[in-house]
């Protein structure tokens, strides 16, 4: 279980979190979603021991998170690490970080993108980019996986390639645990488990799909009702 | 974990680690062309001379390169692993920071090596010419010379200044705090490096003190080296701790 207590995070004057507390059980996709600067990142980063709170703490399986929370959660940041001359070179090193990867499960997805391994990775469209970078992150024996902003900048191609990818990794990990960031409520709808709406550094609400669904159509109608309960308006 | 790391420096600078051998290679031939030129062919005083002005300067010159070319490396081995989109996958994995940091260290020293010993090849070469047309009167004092070439091929100080700035850009929010940060430490480093220095020129002109070469050398080695662990340990501390990207 991941559980964040009281977590808040400040950025000079601007709060990114503001007093944060969320409980993860184990299983299942969960969707962190809200508009862009919302705190889903600052929140994954927290969980990733990327940043240290600047108050509250986060646990993980009843262990407080240091940076070597890694080695128990497979996390593809919003940021490119590709950053090894080749495919192949990338591929190798971070294959060679963690012990618990299936190199032969890495190399099946990444086949199937056709490309040659000794290309550049610079010149990897962002797609193709975003294909390896998942193999890389579903690959690895762990409970928990982290993707934060997969879908962000990708062609409608890409992005379905992606979901039907994680899909398929889901129904054959039925135990595992991932959680997604985004903001394309539409797109996610059908992965996901479990929904938590974040809007500027709070929590709005949280909550299982077949609820929420239950009682309006869709995420974004969900979403939208929400903020005004909130009574955050535009 | 360090051979993968060390795999994956060379791997990520293997071009420009290829181009500064390729000038090491080239510096070496012209010093070895100059040399075998003078020793070998009988020079009128007047072109024998200008040939050793043309050679000291172009040894000078590629000293120089030598230590720029070091800045340089050490620019590239922390910026690629450090850049804004680099921190997170480079610092926050499993490996240890100390299998990280060393294979960077070690060509580093390669590096200072090979171009300390371009440096020591020039000065024999002199001296043996020298030592021909004097007919063995030139003193060549092997032991300073070789202390010097230690010397500068282990010297990591400045390679740990430059992590520690570095570490002090990442790890505060506050930019403002980073870059006084910085600057503090660049003024304890330059201060440490260069005290002992100070402190002999002072003796010499208050109390006509007088200062062996050797002991100088490595005292100011010393001096170097622990500011620059002192700094390591700070800037390994500082990435264990926090990075901000």
């Amino acid at each position: 279980m991941i559980e964040i207590r009281h977590l808040t995070q400040t950025f000079g004057n601007k709060k990114a979190l503001d007093d944060v507390n969320l409980k993860l059980e184990k299983g299942g996709i969960i969707g962190l979603i809200g508009p862009n600067g919302s705190g889903k990142s600052t929140i994954i980063r927290s969980v990733m021991g990327i940043l240290k709170p600047t108050a509250g703490e986060v646990f993980v399986d009843g262990k407080k998170v240091t940076r070597t929370i890694s080695k128990r959660i497979a996390y593809m940041a919003d940021i490119n690490e590709l950053y090894l001359p080749t495919v192949k070179d990338n591929i190798d090193y971070f294959t060679n970080i963690y012990k618990d990867y299936d190199k032969n499960m890495v190399m099946e997805i990444i086949n199937s993108l056709q490309i040659d391994l000794n290309m550049d990775a610079k010149g990897l469209s962002k797609g193709q980019t975003i294909i390896i970078r998942f193999a890389l992150t579903v690959a690895r024996d762990v409970d928990y996986y982290i993707f934060d902003e997969p879908l962000s900048g990708l062609d409608p191609v890409f992005r379905d390639s992606f979901i039907n990818r994680l899909t398929n990794y889901r129904k054959n990990n039925p135990h595992k645990t991932i959680i997604i960031t985004s903001h394309m409520l539409k797109e996610i709808q059908g992965l996901l488990d479990e929904v938590i709406a974040i809007y500027f550094a709070k929590i709005l609400a949280h909550d299982k799909k077949e609820n929420i669904l239950r009682e309006t159509d869709d995420l974004e109608t969900w979403f939208k009702e929400q903020y005004v309960k909130a009574g955050i308006t535009f | 974990m360090f051979a993968l790391n060390f795999n994956k420096e060379w791997r990520m600078n293997k071009a420009i680690l290829k181009s500064f051998f390729t000038i090491l290679i080239i510096i070496f031939l012209t010093n070895t062309t100059f040399y075998i030129l003078l020793k070998s062919f009988d020079f009128a005083f007047n072109t024998g001379n200008i040939l050793k002005a043309i050679w000291a300067i172009l040894a000078g010159l590629s000293s120089m390169l030598g230590m720029i070319l070091n800045i340089a490396l050490m620019y590239f081995l922390l910026s690629k692993d450090l850049g804004k989109n680099k921190v997170h996958y480079s610092i926050f994995t499993p490996q240890s920071l100390l299998s990280w940091y060393l294979p960077k260290l070690v060509f580093l020293i390669i590096i200072q090596g090979l171009f300390a010993l371009i440096d020591l090849g020039y000065n024999f070469f002199i001296f043996d010419i020298a030592n021909s047309l004097s007919g063995g009167a030139a003193d060549f004092d092997w032991k300073l010379i070789i202390i010097d070439y230690f010397t500068t091929t282990f010297n990591i100080g400045f390679f740990a200044l430059f992590t520690l700035c570095m570490a002090l850009y990442y790890s505060f929010r506050n930019k403002g705090l980073s870059w006084l940060l910085i600057v503090i430490s660049l003024i304890i480093y330059f201060a440490a490096s260069n005290g002992y220095t100070f402190y002999q020129q002072f003796q010499m002109v208050l109390n006509n003190a007088i200062f062996e070469a050797v002991p100088t050398l490595l005292i100011n080695y010393g001096i170097k080296n622990i500011t620059g662990l002192i700094f390591i340990v700070i800037a390994m501390y500082l990435f264990d701790q926090k990075i901000e990207y």
